[in-house]
């Protein structure tokens, strides 16, 4: 079987299995979601909370620029689209050890490095695709309700494709916990405390531009241009990315996929 | 404070935010009645779906469908 077919065959299965429906639904939920909540919904909470304060007060309180509506969105997506994407997919490679289905490839004929790389290819580009478009409608929401501010979509484009490799990256880390292990919770488990630990670390040791967690604070800056630091930063990603596949591949060489 | 705000390009701005927490609420429904699911009573299942914005929808479809369907 050619690479395409493998293609395919997890094209088909992020649709089935309602994958691609899972990570669209949920960043377009809170992309829509966070403008009309600090349009709507919170300054009315604050007046019906706080009767007598003043104007000044209150937007102080509250959100009222588009910048800081597309941060509070890149925040949420940190922290509960990292739930919906760790989840949706978990079972990439665990449950397909578990369920014995890994075998029918290798069967017929397919390589390992394969398999790998083409849920990396499919998974991968989608949650690129997803972040992006996500984002610009945060961006064309939060402009229309709060005007807009940001000189151009570059850096809201550049914003959604760093958020979205980080993405690559912790669905590199799901693919490699799958190798170690069979049940597909746990490592969805696993990989939701290896991201919010390993940004916990980086905040506090200050070390977050080595590591992909620096892609989030530099999307959460929508500047137009490109600081040196970020070049770094998306090497140690797309090397952490390189050496997760790896180890994954030659992990899946190791494995007993008939082991039950 | 919100009729005041609720003008029509409001109302149309929170279409799809509706239509998608509706639209994945009633597909998840319809597979729970008509299909079956996992781990849960479909009782439980639909009760997470309508309560749990969002994320319901999405646990169900990740660990309540059933999956051995021909």
């Amino acid at each position: 079987m050619s690479m395409t077919s493998t293609l395919k065959k997890d094209f088909m299965d992020g649709i089935r299995n309602y994958k691609f429906l899972i990570i669209f639904a949920g960043f377009m939920f809170f992309a829509l979601l966070t403008p009309i909540m600090n349009k709507l919904v919170l300054p009315g909470l604050l007046k019906s909370q706080f009767p007598g304060m003043d104007q000044e007060t209150m937007n102080s309180m509250l959100v009222t620029t588009q910048i800081g509506n597309i941060r509070g969105y890149l925040g949420d997506i940190f922290e509960i689209g990292m739930i919906i994407v760790s989840f949706t997919f978990c079972g990439a490679i665990a449950m397909e050890i578990r369920e014995y289905t890994l075998i029918l490839p290798v069967c017929s004929g397919k390589r390992y490095s394969e398999i790998i790389l083409s849920k990396m290819i499919v998974f991968g580009l989608s949650l690129i695709l997803v972040t992006t478009v996500s984002i610009l409608s945060n961006y064309l929401y939060s402009g229309i309700l709060f005007g807009f501010e940001i000189d151009g979509v570059i850096p809201v484009l550049k914003a959604g494709i760093l958020q979205g490799l980080y993405m690559v990256f912790i669905l590199s880390v799901i693919v490699f916990l799958g190798t170690l292990m069979r049940n597909q919770i746990i490592v969805g488990l696993l990989t939701l405390i290896f991201a919010y630990v390993s940004r916990l670390l980086g905040n506090l040791l200050d070390i977050n531009g080595f590591t992909p967690a620096g892609l989030l604070i530099e999307a959460e800056k929508l500047e137009n241009g490109s600081a040196a630091g970020l070049y770094i930063t998306t090497a140690i990603t797309i090397g952490l990315i390189v050496v997760f596949v790896a180890a994954s591949i030659l992990k899946l060489r190791k494995t007993d996929l008939t082991r039950r | 404070m919100l009729p005041e705000i609720l003008t029509t390009e409001i109302v149309l701005m929170l279409l799809p935010l509706v239509a998608i927490q509706l639209g994945l609420m009633v597909f998840c429904l319809v597979k729970i009645f008509k299909e079956g699911v996992e781990n849960l009573s479909k009782g439980l299942w639909a009760l997470i779906v309508i309560c749990i914005n969002l994320l319901g929808p999405a646990i169900f479809l990740i660990v309540g469908r059933r999956k051995d369907l021909k």
